[in-house]
């Protein structure tokens, strides 16, 4: 079976572990565990050929800004997921950082930026012009909970398959 | 060897060796065991035999095959037994070699700092966030206090524009009424003719009351509450409230005393009109809340002040009652609530109930009374009396500052209308 490699990027706690959790064992807690250094999991995702790939999720601590520590956690990724808290502004900008940063030390292989928190409504803070711009440049975006499990799925089915089938990034 | 280096060698090895419980694995290119070196069992690599497939467990080698760069280093990476370890890989074209050297103390004293400090990161963060929503909600009410102030001033001054209007033709009533029963008492004995003037004259005088309130309410607003302070015998004004008061004293089990000390000057230098004003608003209270009894109006003066306390033995009022009376517009329901709202709120009805008007009395006459340098204090208890207490500014007689010399402009002005209706 082949295999992909994706890597969860984003600033700390913006529910990258959560994600994992939610897409591979269908769990969720609110009690919020720093990630130190990276957590490896795996799922198997069925591609619409029937053919099925091997996920290899790496749960990278957050961060602002990728250390080299945090390059070699990037090595050899075929894809990866930008995660947003959409209740904090700031998450969001650096997400955009993070992912010139990836650009630059993997080329240009499939992404997904996903806009978690979205049972957090009320808080939100994004701005809907700031994200539209994005999806104009072409950027695949999600909104998601891992909490409730909205859209958390279908962000990694589209990118494994984005991965494996070699449309554009 | 030098014993120092040796140390420091030692130190290392035990270290960053031995205490790192490092452990060698050698894979083929389908990850098939090859060989190995120490014990897994901390990284879930325990009885291991030569051939057993790892491809689950060293799965996270996906994608590192990359023959340019075929040395890795990955730090804190949690193994299947939630051990963590910081692993070495080296892709070799027989196949993989890895070094596990354990790391969970590390991680797990890392952890720790790092869980604080994200969680002050987010606390910091939530609060920047509920102090900038404290700030929007300010802002909002801030600018619903901005219109609803406008609107306040537009009603100020519409009920400014209406009392203008209608003072006017109430005080051509008033005269006309006065003039009527003066002309019917000599050419008409009809005491019914009497009744209806008299009337006529209680309602004029009480609307012009009213009317004067809703000006000087909205002076109050507009921060237009100026006082014309100069020299008034005092006697002269407590004489007009006495003559003011005593028919209706009379006319009840009630009596009215006054007391001035000795010490109060004969002219002070004051706004006599603004006084008299607040004093029949205040004793008027007292006459109208006391149903039998007495009311004493004590009057002292101590450096430049003068300290009038009108003390009463009528039903008197509970806390609540006292918290809210000097609020404007403000109404009561009569004696039996215990609300006072000043003398010319209200009119006594025949049957003996009273009739409220605006509620401007006491608010007002607390303002003049802050205006003319002083203050309203009052002591109340439910069915034990009240006693309230002026305070005000009054410097005694100031040479060339006769009574309404300092309020009149030295010119005068002509009137012309032609409704004579309007001349009174």
């Amino acid at each position: 079976m082949q295999a992909r490699k994706i890597c969860m990027i984003g600033d700390f706690a913006v529910g990258k572990t959560s994600l994992v959790q939610r897409y591979v064992r269908n769990q969720f807690s609110d009690i919020y565990q720093a990630t130190i250094g990276v957590k490896i999991d795996t799922k198997e995702l069925l591609l619409p050929s029937g053919d099925p790939v091997k996920l290899v999720l790496w749960d990278i601590a957050g961060t602002d800004e990728l250390t080299t520590v945090g390059q070699n956690y990037l090595k050899g990724a075929a894809g990866y997921l930008l995660v947003v808290d959409g209740t904090r502004l700031g998450t969001f900008g650096t997400a955009i950082s993070l992912q010139k940063e990836t650009e630059r030390l993997l080329g240009r292989v499939p992404f997904t930026l996903m806009l978690n928190k979205l049972d957090l409504g009320p808080q939100w803070e994004l701005n809907a012009d700031e994200v539209k711009a994005l999806q104009l440049r072409g950027w695949q975006l999600t909104h998601c909970s891992a909490r409730k499990g909205n859209g958390v799925e279908q962000a990694f089915q589209s990118l494994g398959e984005r991965m494996v089938l070699g449309v554009r990034p | 060897m030098n014993f120092a280096i040796k140390t420091l060698r030692d130190y290392v090895v035990q270290r960053y060796f031995k205490d790192a419980r490092t452990f060698y694995l050698l894979v083929d290119p389908n990850l098939k065991v090859v060989s190995w070196e120490g014990s897994g069992q901390l990284y879930g690599l325990g009885e291991l035999h030569a051939g057993d497939d790892l491809g689950d467990t060293l799965s996270f080698l996906t994608g590192l095959d990359q023959e340019g760069s075929p040395f890795t280093r990955l730090s804190f990476v949690e193994t299947a037994s939630g051990a963590s370890a910081h692993v070495h890989v080296a892709y070799l074209k027989s196949g993989w070699g890895l070094v596990y050297m354990d790391a969970t103390q590390d991680r797990d004293d890392l952890q720790r700092h790092q869980q604080k400090a994200n969680e002050r990161a987010l606390t910091n963060l939530r609060h920047e966030s509920v102090l900038r929503e404290a700030q929007r909600s300010q802002q909002v009410l801030q600018e619903r206090v901005e219109q609803l102030k406008q609107v306040n001033r537009s009603c100020t001054g519409f009920i400014e524009q209406i009392a203008f209007e209608l003072r006017t033709p109430l005080m051509s009533l008033l005269d006309s009424a006065k003039q009527a029963r003066a002309i019917g008492l000599v050419a008409c004995e009809n005491e019914a003719l009497h009744k209806h003037l008299r009337s006529v004259d209680r309602g004029s005088n009480y609307l012009i009351t009213l009317v004067d309130n809703l000006l000087d309410q909205s002076r109050i607003e507009k921060g237009q509450l100026y006082m014309n302070p100069c020299n008034w015998h005092l006697q002269e004004i407590l004489e007009c409230l006495d003559e003011i008061f005593v028919p209706v004293v009379e006319s009840r089990d009630l009596s009215l005393s006054w007391w001035v000390d000795a010490a109060v000057p004969e002219v002070l230098f004051i706004d006599g009109m603004r006084l008299r004003q607040v004093l029949f608003n205040l004793i008027g209270n007292a006459v109208k809340y006391t149903l039998d009894g007495s009311i004493t109006v004590a009057i002292e003066w101590r450096e430049n002040r003068l300290h009038i306390a009108i003390t009463d033995t009528g039903i008197g009022m509970d806390k609540a009652t006292l918290d809210r009376l000097f609020q404007p517009f403000r109404q009561g329901t009569g004696p039996s609530a215990g609300l006072r709202t000043g003398p010319s709120a209200g009119l006594r009805t025949g049957n003996g109930s009273v009739r409220l008007g605006a509620g401007l009395g006491l608010y007002i006459s607390r303002e003049i009374a802050r205006a003319m340098g002083g203050e309203i204090e009052i002591d109340s208890r439910l069915s034990q009396g009240t006693k309230v207490i002026l305070a005000i500014d009054a410097p005694p007689y100031q040479a060339g500052a006769e009574a309404g010399a300092t309020s009149l402009p030295d010119s005068c002005i002509l009137v012309r209308d032609d409704d004579e209706s309007v001349f009174f």
